[in-house]
């Protein structure tokens, strides 16, 4: 609706005051123009004074029509834009929307082509739908959409025409190059236009996850994991004879607090896709109280600010965490892992937007931390394949000089001084202190005993079905992970076809410990024998079910028939990579378990025996004495 | 019913709908273990989830389901985003950015829902954002509540409830010593319990949980 002047000046009572109205800075106009809106202020403010026409155009030899002129075009208008204001004020300033009122021109009556563009898109039908259409195809990558060339946009524009019949003689055929401008202007501001609405479409839903609501420790922890850019090498002896393999990237995984920054936990599994044990795992890690290495890389030493939470801390073993962010990881959508975080820690689980490395920032630059280690090294594979710090293609003949037990020597002391360096964006704290200062100072949230205890031990368990095939003159059985255990307690009617909970430790489940789910201890129940022959993982089982289903293998010791294969396949860094794997597992022993009374562990190394398997030796120089068999054994 | 939609459910016993793999990776996905409902809650927002914890701390919810049914409308399928019991009333919820809807579907459940003896109802997001600080706060309280479900407090809670009715406001480091969380685990609970059901109140919604936090009976 149209409001004049007057109306507008009873509707806003405050602009009759000129200094009410909105301010242009001088410097902002063109000089040539400068004067004559300096003029026009002039008059208008003595207009508002009620200073009579003929007074203002005596002084400013102005006519009263031009006073009149000025006055509506600034303060008349539609309600829905409002009036013009100070901008009317300056020359020549266009406060409409330009309109072509003439007819188009044609080749009997030429009339330019001013605001011609604007009027098609008007009045023809389809064409400014069409043309939006093909912009539309480009910006939402569509596949038959095509790149946007002002050339191939105006042929666009003229096939439109041609479907609307539009006559020949008439603009735009009248005056080519004005049309094509037009079109090629109209091409890259209506791209824009609706470039900008879509990003608007989607940024309506952000909302800003405020930092102050992290307040408490723990609050937001988050994880990921990277394959580690660098191979190593171990050395193999066999009957005395070493052979020095080179051994396939393994994977790093990593915790960190989102508000303190901390590296919580780490672990570095020799394998290059993480499953779900490996996660639960390096979760279960923040918790238990981190004991450093037994270093074997002379001239390495922890320093005396390395250290973990869960060893530096008092109490740490029993702090809750708040929200665990990971990424769209298959391991991640696992139920093991999202068992152990909604039911064993009950902390809320945050699978984030996919391609979205950035909702993870702080563990991704921890990880970046924990590379730039492994980039320095000579036989790294750098960031990417075209990347100048790579392994070059002679020192890739040989195995590297970098043995695994180097690298998790120096992974541990990086990251764990980490840990103890004072940084800038923490206020000078070290984001262990800030972590400690928090805990002492913060309410956050504790785990009760009982789930202090399960997380802190090695046993797991899960429930099975106790079976009993009659026809097959069989003991009563459960299947733990593809293969059928027995056991004396199991032989019980009341058992049959009953749920039962079996717990086992976490390196070993060549026998289970029964239970009902009442609690009642049923009694011990053993893998068949051609799984005895050594301890081995819930992990390791799947594999080596999969490699004898593949490879159609039946023997009476199924691991030393995996081993063994893989010992022929030695010189592949995959295989080694698993021989390492299997061999720590065949020859580990259960870790001690962990008093809770006495969580704060002074920073003494672990006895050699506990750790380290003895087939694999650290390097001496009596290594090179021992003749090296590289043939294929 | 005069609606262009016809309106169809597979059961109408409101039980959460799993969400399928593909869905939890396209999505920002959140699980957690409740109390109002008692299974692992899925949430497929943010604003979901804090709308459940805000469900938790309103005494006046009696249980709540996440992604409770299915409807088939026309020939797509919709999953409202919670079904709430509140003062014995039902109500089907689903949040939208400025709560908006399609008005087909909408007027379509409206009186769907009415037909059913609920109440169908479109909430923003922006309103359940306005109170993030107390969302905040009673996931915690969800998070240390459902941990410890196993743990007795009906003699803390009582000897605490006492004391609430001699003394106004109690501030939580009077209650429990900051220094010594394990010892005072069970007062704490007792303390959160009562909260939970409304017993007592702090103001949740202004400030985050901290030992300065005060809390008072509900008379």
């Amino acid at each position: 609706m149209y409001i004049s002047w007057k109306e507008q000046l009873s509707l806003r009572p405050e602009l009759n005051q000129f200094k009410n109205w909105p301010y242009i800075d001088i410097q902002t106009i063109n000089k040539r123009k400068r004067g004559q809106f300096l003029r026009n202020k002039q008059i208008v403010q003595a207009v508002l004074d009620g200073i009579p026409y003929d007074i203002i155009s005596k002084k400013y030899t102005i006519s009263q029509a031009q006073i009149s002129h000025l006055i509506r075009r600034a303060l008349s208008g539609t309600d829905e834009e409002g009036p013009a204001l100070t901008k009317a004020l300056i020359p020549y300033y266009r406060i409409e929307k330009s309109n072509r009122t003439s007819q188009l021109s044609t080749l009997q009556a030429p009339t330019g082509a001013a605001c011609a563009f604007q009027s098609l898109l008007a009045n023809v039908k389809g064409l400014k739908e069409g043309l939006d259409r093909v912009i539309k195809a480009k910006l939402e990558d569509k596949r038959y959409a095509q790149n946007l060339k002002p050339s191939w946009f105006y042929g666009q524009f003229r096939q439109l025409l041609r479907q609307a019949n539009w006559p020949l003689d008439t603009y735009p055929y009248t005056e080519e190059r004005e049309a094509y401008e037009s079109v090629r202007v109209y091409l890259h501001r209506r791209t824009d236009e609706l470039r900008i609405r879509r990003l608007e479409k989607s940024m309506r839903h952000y909302f800003t996850h405020s930092p102050a609501n992290r307040l408490h420790p723990l609050s937001e922890v988050q994880l990921d994991e990277q394959t580690y850019d660098v191979q190593q090498s171990v050395t193999l002896v066999i009957d005395n004879c070493a052979s020095t393999l080179r051994v396939a990237r393994t994977s790093l995984l990593i915790t960190t607090d989102v508000d303190t920054k901390c590296i919580l936990s780490y672990s570095l599994e020799l394998t290059g896709h993480p499953a779900q044990s490996d996660v639960e795992r390096c979760l279960k890690s923040i918790h238990r109280p981190w004991q450093p290495r037994t270093l074997v890389t002379p001239g390495l030493a922890y320093p005396p600010i390395a250290g973990f939470p869960s060893s530096s801390i008092d109490g740490f073993s029993s702090m809750g965490i708040g929200e665990i962010q990971m990424d769209n990881a298959l391991a991640h959508h696992a139920n093991r892992t999202r068992a152990y975080v909604s039911r064993t820690l009950f902390a809320t689980l945050n699978l984030g937007k996919p391609r979205s490395p950035k909702d993870r920032n702080w563990v991704e630059l921890a990880i970046k931390t924990a590379s730039d280690l492994g980039h320095q090294f000579a036989s790294t594979t750098g960031s990417h394949v075209r990347d100048p710090k790579k392994e070059s293609h002679k020192n890739r003949k040989r195995p590297p000089l970098l043995t695994l037990k180097i690298l998790e020597d120096c992974l541990d002391v990086v990251i764990s001084t980490y840990n103890g360096v004072v940084q800038a964006q923490l206020g000078g704290y070290s984001p262990l202190d800030l972590l400690k200062e928090k805990t002492s100072t913060r309410w956050f949230r504790c785990l009760p005993i009982h789930l202090t205890q399960s997380i802190l031990s090695n046993i797991n368990s899960k429930r099975v079905t106790v079976r009993w095939l009659k026809h097959e003159h069989r003991a009563p059985h459960v299947v733990f992970y593809s293969v059928r255990y027995q056991g004396n307690g199991l032989n019980n009617v009341t058992c049959i076809n009953q749920e039962i909970k079996v717990t086992y430790p976490e390196n070993d489940i060549r026998v289970l410990k029964a239970y009902t789910l009442s609690g009642e201890y049923i009694g011990e129940l053993y893998a068949p024998k051609s799984w005895q022959s050594h301890p081995h993982s819930v992990k390791t089982r799947q594999y080596v079910m999969k490699f004898t289903k593949k490879e159609r293998i039946g023997t009476a010791d199924i691991l030393s028939a995996y081993f063994g294969y893989l010992l022929k396949e030695k010189n592949n860094p995959s295989s080694a990579r698993e021989i390492v794997r299997i061999f720590r597992e065949f020859s580990s022993v259960s870790p001690p378990s962990v008093n809770l009374s006495d969580s704060r562990h002074e920073l003494q190394p672990t006895p050699q025996s506990d750790r380290e398997p003895a087939a694999f030796p650290d390097w001496t120089p009596e290594l090179s004495r021992i003749p090296t068999d590289e043939r294929n054994r | 019913m005069n609606s262009p939609h016809s309106i169809k459910w597979d059961s109408c016993v409101p039980t959460q709908n799993p969400t399928p793999l593909a869905f939890r990776k396209r999505c920002d996905y959140y699980e957690q273990k409740m109390l109002k409902y008692d299974e692992v809650c899925s949430f497929h927002s943010r604003t979901e989830l804090y709308h459940a914890a805000l469900l938790e701390g309103d005494p006046s919810v009696g249980y709540y389901v996440p992604q409770p049914f299915r409807f088939r409308i026309g020939k797509k399928i919709y999953v409202p985003d919670v079904f709430v019991v509140r003062n014995g009333r039902r109500y089907l919820l689903e949040l939208k950015p400025r709560a908006e809807f399609t008005p087909d579907w909408l007027e379509a459940l409206k009186q769907y829902c009415h037909f059913q003896n609920m109440t169908f109802e479109v909430i923003s997001n922006e309103s359940v954002h306005e109170r993030e600080q107390g969302a905040i706060n009673w996931l915690e309280i969800v998070r240390l509540l459902a941990s410890c479900r196993d743990i007795n407090t009906q003699t803390q809670e009582d000897e605490l409830w006492k004391r609430f009715l001699i003394e106004q406001r109690i501030p939580l480091h009077a209650l429990i010593n900051p220094t010594d969380r394990m010892n005072d685990l069970e007062i704490e609970l007792a303390l959160f319990r009562l909260l939970h059901r409304g017993r007592i109140q702090a103001q949740l919604d202004t400030q985050a949980l901290s030992y300065d936090i005060e809390f008072s009976a509900c008379i």
